[in-house]
C-alpha cells in the first residue's frame, strides 16, 4: 500500500522524460488539437505516427499505453455501437430490415473510437514520463501569466502539491483506522455491494476528521515557516527550457502543418 | 532575546486563562526546557514566542520585534523557527528536499542561495543522504529532524520545540534531542517544550508550568531539589533523580548535579 505510485509515472531517462514538464503539457495539448482537427480516418494516421514516435523515444512498453486504456473499454464498445446504429449511410453491406449496416457506419464507428484511444493513450504519455511533483511545477508556471485574470495559478499547485505529499500519509491512516474498527468487531468483507459501500462509512468518517485536524496542524507549521501566498516566492528547482525543448515542440509542430497542409491538398 | 511582559492569555471561549502574568526572559544562546503536564500552558506560551497566538493582556518582545506588531510577523518567523509535535503534519511537500527549501522559498531567496542552504541544513541535522527521498519513508525521528531542516533554512536565531519529541519511539527521541544540543553548541538559542523530565538534565534553565503559571524556575540542579514541587505539578522527576534522593535519605552524600546517570556513576564509584 505504501508503495503505490500515483498516477502512472513510469520512472525514466530517456529523452521525453528529461523535457520540461511545460514542453510536455504543450506537446499533449497540440496533439489533441490535431486528433480534434481530423475529420477522416486515413488521416489519423498522421496523430498516430506521432504517437508512435513519441512511444519510441520514451522508451515506455505499450503495455503501460494499453493498460490505461482499459478504464475505457465499456465506454468505447459503447460508443462504436451507438455509431454502427445511429450513423446513416447509403453503401448498404446488410439490410436486416429494421437496421441496415451501412460502409459508413462502420467507418465512422472506427473513426470516433480511433479517435478517443487516441486521445487517452496521448494523455497517459504525458503522465507516463512526467513525474506528479514535475507536473503540478509545469502546470503552475504555464498558469502564471493567467493571475492577471485572478486565476489562483499557486494556490491550485500547491493544493496538488499537499494533496500528493499526503496521499501515502492518509493511506496509512486508514489502513490503522481499518484495523482499529475491525478489532472491534466491524465486518467489511461480508454481504452485498450497498452493505459493504455502508460499512466504510466507520472509516470516512474518522479519516475525515483526522483530515482536518491535519489540515489545522499542517496550515500553523506552513505560517511557522514562513508561509504567506505566492506573492514573492520563488523555487529552487528552476525549469529550464534547453535545446531539445525547442527541438520538441518544432517536431509537434511540423506535425500540425502536415496535417493541415495534407487535409488542404487532399 | 525573548522577553514576556506581563503575559495573560485566554482561548475564546474559555473560563479560566491559559496563561496568567507571565513574566519571562530568554538569553541569547541559552537552552530553556519548559515542563508542565497535559493544560498547564506549556504550549500556550511557545506559541506566543512567534506569533502564533498574540496575549489578550502584556507584551511579547523578540529580537526587540513585538509579536503584535503585524509588519514584523514575518521577521520574526524568520527568526524564530519553530518544530511541532506531528512530524507528519508539518512536511509541505513529497521530497525531503523540497520540502526543507519550502521556508526559503516564501522568503524569495535566489534559487542557488536556496540550494546552499538547503544543502547546510540537511548536512547540519545528518540527513545529507537523504535528500531526494520521499517524505513517506522515513522513520519519525527523520522526519522531525527534516522539519528541523526546513526551519534551519530559514537561519533562524531562536529554535522552538512544542512537544517536537512527544510522538518519537526512544531512539527519534534521542536522534532528535542529539541534533537539538548539537545546534545549541553552534550558538543557537532553544527553547524546548516537553513532558519528559529526563531530557531536561542537559539545559541551561528549566521552567516549570502548572496552571498557566510559572512554579518553579531555574537550573536543572536546582529544579531537581524540589521534587516535592514537581510532583504537586503532577511531574515526575527523572528516575536517577529518584535514585539520588532515595540513596541520600540512606544517607549517602551525593551531590545536587548528579543527574544523569553518568554523573551518578561517576558519585558513586569512589564510595564503593
Amino acid at each position: 500500500m505504501r508503495d503505490i505510485t500515483l498516477g502512472q509515472f513510469v520512472a525514466g531517462n530517456s529523452v521525453i522524460h528529461k523535457l520540461d514538464p511545460r514542453t510536455k503539457i504543450a506537446m499533449m495539448i497540440l496533439y489533441i488539437v490535431m486528433t480534434f482537427l481530423v475529420k477522416e480516418i486515413w488521416f489519423m494516421s498522421i496523430p498516430f505516427a506521432y504517437l508512435v514516435m513519441e512511444l519510441v523515444f520514451s522508451g515506455i512498453s505499450l503495455r503501460y499505453i494499453l493498460n490505461s486504456l482499459k478504464p475505457i473499454r465499456f465506454l468505447l464498445i459503447f460508443m462504436f455501437l451507438l455509431n454502427l446504429f445511429f450513423t446513416k449511410g447509403e453503401h448498404v453491406w446488410l439490410d436486416l430490415g429494421f437496421w441496415k449496416l451501412t460502409g459508413e457506419a462502420v467507418l465512422q464507428s472506427c473513426f470516433l473510437s480511433l479517435r478517443i484511444i487516441l486521445l487517452v493513450a496521448g494523455a497517459s504519455m504525458l503522465t507516463l514520463t512526467t513525474s506528479p511533483i514535475a507536473l503540478t511545477d509545469g502546470l503552475e508556471k504555464l498558469l502564471m501569466p493567467l493571475r492577471i485574470f485572478h486565476f489562483p495559478a499557486h494556490e491550485l499547485a500547491m493544493m496538488m502539491t499537499i494533496a500528493l505529499r499526503f496521499v501515502p500519509t492518509l493511506m496509512d491512516e486508514s489502513e490503522k483506522i481499518r484495523n482499529a474498527q475491525m478489532s472491534r468487531g466491524a465486518d467489511f468483507e461480508s454481504g452485498n455491494v450497498f452493505k459493504r459501500v455502508k460499512s466504510m462509512i466507520p472509516i470516512l468518517i474518522p479519516l475525515f476528521v483526522s483530515s482536518f485536524r491535519k489540515a489545522d496542524e499542517l496550515a500553523i507549521a506552513m505560517e511557522s515557516r514562513c508561509y504567506h501566498g505566492g506573492d514573492g516566492r520563488t523555487r529552487m528547482h528552476q525549469l529550464k527550457f534547453r535545446k531539445e525543448d525547442l527541438a520538441a515542440i518544432l517536431i509537434t509542430l511540423a506535425f500540425l502543418a502536415s496535417l493541415i497542409l495534407v487535409m488542404v491538398l487532399l | 532575546m525573548i522577553e514576556f511582559d506581563h503575559v495573560t492569555f485566554q482561548y475564546e471561549k474559555a473560563l479560566t486563562p491559559a496563561l496568567t502574568n507571565i513574566d519571562l526572559t530568554i538569553d541569547k544562546g541559552e537552552f530553556v526546557a519548559i515542563v508542565g503536564h497535559n493544560g498547564s500552558g506549556k504550549s500556550t506560551l511557545a506559541k506566543h514566542v512567534n506569533g502564533l497566538l498574540l496575549p489578550t493582556e502584556g507584551t511579547v518582545t523578540v529580537c526587540g520585534m513585538q509579536t503584535s506588531n503585524e509588519d514584523d510577523l514575518l521577521r520574526i518567523r524568520q527568526k524564530v523557527g519553530m518544530a511541532f509535535q506531528n512530524p507528519d503534519n508539518q512536511l509541505v511537500t513529497t521530497v525531503v528536499e523540497e520540502d526543507v527549501a519550502f521556508g526559503p522559498e516564501n522568503l524569495g531567496i535566489e534559487p542557488n542561495e536556496i540550494r546552499t542552504r538547503v544543502d547546510k541544513a540537511l548536512a547540519s541535522v545528518g540527513m545529507s543522504d537523504y535528500a531526494t527521498f520521499a517524505v513517506h519513508h522515513l522513520s519519525g525521528g527523520q522526519k522531525q529532524r527534516i522539519a528541523i531542516a526546513g526551519i534551519l533554512a530559514l537561519k533562524p536565531q531562536i529554535l522552538v520545540l512544542d512537544e517536537a519529541s512527544a510522538m518519537l519511539d526512544p531512539n527519534g527521541r534521542a536522534e532528535l534531542l542529539e541534533t537539538v544540543h548539537k545546534l545549541h553548541r553552534e550558538g543557537m538559542t532553544v527553547l524546548m517544550v516537553t513532558q519528559y523530565m529526563e531530557e531536561t538534565t542537559g539545559c541551561d534553565r528549566i521552567i516549570v508550568m502548572n496552571h498557566g503559571k510559572i512554579v518553579l524556575e531555574g537550573t536543572p540542579e536546582e529544579v531537581f531539589r524540589h521534587t516535592d514541587l514537581l510532583m504537586e505539578s503532577n511531574l515526575v522527576p527523572p528516575e536517577t533523580v529518584s535514585v539520588r534522593d532515595a540513596l541520600r535519605s540512606m544517607g549517602y552524600a551525593l551531590k545536587d548535579r548528579s543527574l544523569t546517570a553518568e554523573q551518578l556513576a561517576e558519585e558513586l564509584c569512589p564510595l564503593l
